[in-house]
């Protein structure tokens, strides 16, 4: 049997799985349904989906990677062939590889408009989109395309540096590309979470809002659809389900602690999301809308990331670089997270179809383009729904 | 988590389902005289919906014959595994 590759050290794995988990939906997401279902009221089933789902399901993945990586998988065919034995059991397992790709179609494009956005920030032209009330045309025009660099859309542009980025990463394999990777970015996002948070606490007035993330009103509790949400977000922010956590686990030494190493991956995932995010995000969108939190939550996803805080940081002093702290640290949280969910289908190219690394990294650069594509331009149609 | 976890979990999908699933796989929530456009192309917006989700069967069928094909070769070369 081939000698598979493994993490270098048991921070790299922890840091490599919690940057899977902390991504657009701490940031984007979280905050959304969290003004949604009752600020601090969602909280609680959101807490109790962590520990009754979140953590059981977390330790059955790594327990799952390893028990492939025995047998010289890291992805869902190999896994369920060895696990059933019956000719069907690897099929069902290519669950485990389109899931994440499907998810990597759309969300790398996604990605890419952090990258612009950052850039956006440093050059001044989202502070004067922003100064000048026209940040919804701005984003809309940048999503849609109509915004050009000579005659390429921007977000073309930004998106095929974004691509080549993940893929120049994962072309390095899991020590030296994604662990790598993780060991820089995770601790310069919780750096740059951890400013912006110190930033939000001493603005005056944050009191109402930190009062509506933290105060909870248990009558919302009796809303079926916040116990729905609550759980749904747990799986949405962990990467559970979808076998990442698995590949990821299938690198894992012999000897490693799996028990440990995951319950640290998912701590480190739920203080980003609900310290940091919980913390600057809704409580900083209600200075700029009040107590009307409907508003805030009517934004939705990308118009509470891209537009609402913009404008936000856009009435604090050094707005530029604030702006370019949200983007960039929101930019690594998306990339940690678009690599692991691009590595299953490079995994099952070189356990399963005995590619070399490279080759993998281009048959699966292809697939994903071809789907990006279709995100991209079918965007505006609905591609996403 | 031998039992509040898998209970757990078909009760929220189920009520997922029950909520929300279903409106969104039926697409009931787009309205059907929506048109979009696709590469020049004029399409109901429900039509290209349902193109989109075509494309996404033909990826899961493409990723199924890999997986047809890797263990096609690793019969080939005597690899002990369940039968292709």
């Amino acid at each position: 049997m081939k000698q598979r590759e493994n993490w270098g050290s048991r921070l790299g794995v922890i840091l490599a799985v919690a940057g899977s988990a902390v991504g657009l939906g701490n940031f984007l997401r979280f905050p959304v349904k969290a003004a949604t279902y009752g600020g601090g009221a969602f909280m609680i089933p959101y807490l109790i989906a962590i520990v009754f789902l979140a953590i059981p399901l977390a330790w059955m993945e790594w327990t799952l990677g390893r028990y492939a990586a025995i047998h010289g998988h890291g992805t869902g065919p190999g896994l369920l062939d060895k696990m059933f034995k019956k000719p069907w059991a690897k099929f069902a397992g290519s669950f485990g590889l389109f899931a994440p790709t499907f998810i990597s179609f759309y969300y790398v494009f996604i990605q890419s408009w952090l990258l612009a956005f950052a850039w956006y920030s440093l050059n001044g032209q989202l502070l004067n989109a922003v100064q000048s009330n026209t940040i919804t045309s701005f984003f809309g025009d940048f999503i849609m395309l109509n915004t050009k660099i000579g005659p390429i859309p921007a977000a073309i542009f930004f998106f095929v540096i974004t691509f080549l980025a993940n893929f120049s990463v994962l072309a390095f394999g899991v020590r030296r590309g994604i662990e790598r990777l993780n060991k820089y970015a995770m601790p310069l996002l919780l750096l740059m979470g951890v400013g912006l948070l110190i930033r939000v606490l001493t603005i005056p007035g944050i009191e109402a809002g930190l009062a509506y993330m933290w105060n909870p009103d248990f009558s919302a509790l009796t809303n079926p659809r916040v116990w729905i949400e609550a759980s749904g977000q747990v799986f949405f922010t962990l990467s559970i389900g979808i076998a990442v956590i698995l590949c990821y686990a299938s690198y894992v030494k012999k000897d490693e602690d799996l028990v440990l190493s995951s319950l640290s991956a998912v701590g480190t995932n739920t203080f980003a999301e609900v310290i940091l995010s919980g913390t600057i995000v809704v409580p900083l969108a209600m200075i700029l809308y009040g107590a009307n939190i409907a508003e805030v939550a009517q934004m939705g996803t990308f118009g509470l990331g891209f537009q609402t805080m913009p404008m936000v940081f856009g009435k604090l002093p050094l707005a530029n670089l604030l702006q370019f702290v949200w983007f960039s640290m929101l930019f690594l949280a998306g990339m940690t997270s678009t690599i692991s969910i691009q590595q299953p289908l490079i995994t099952f190219c070189e356990d399963e179809l005995k590619f070399k690394r490279l080759k993998s990294i281009a048959a699966v650069a292809i697939f994903t383009g071809f789907g990006a594509f279709v995100a991209i331009f079918g965007l505006a149609g609905g591609a996403l729904s | 988590m031998k039992w509040i976890t898998p209970y757990y979990l078909v009760f929220m999908l189920g009520a997922w389902l029950v909520t929300d699933g279903w409106q969104v796989i039926a697409l009931k929530h787009i309205d059907p005289a929506a048109q979009v456009t696709f590469l020049s192309l004029e399409f109901s917006q429900i039509t290209f919906i349902w193109l989109v989700r075509a494309f996404l069967v033909a990826a899961i069928l493409f990723i199924n014959f890999a997986v047809w094909w890797a263990w096609r070769n690793r019969s080939s070369q005597g690899v002990d595994h369940a039968r292709a």
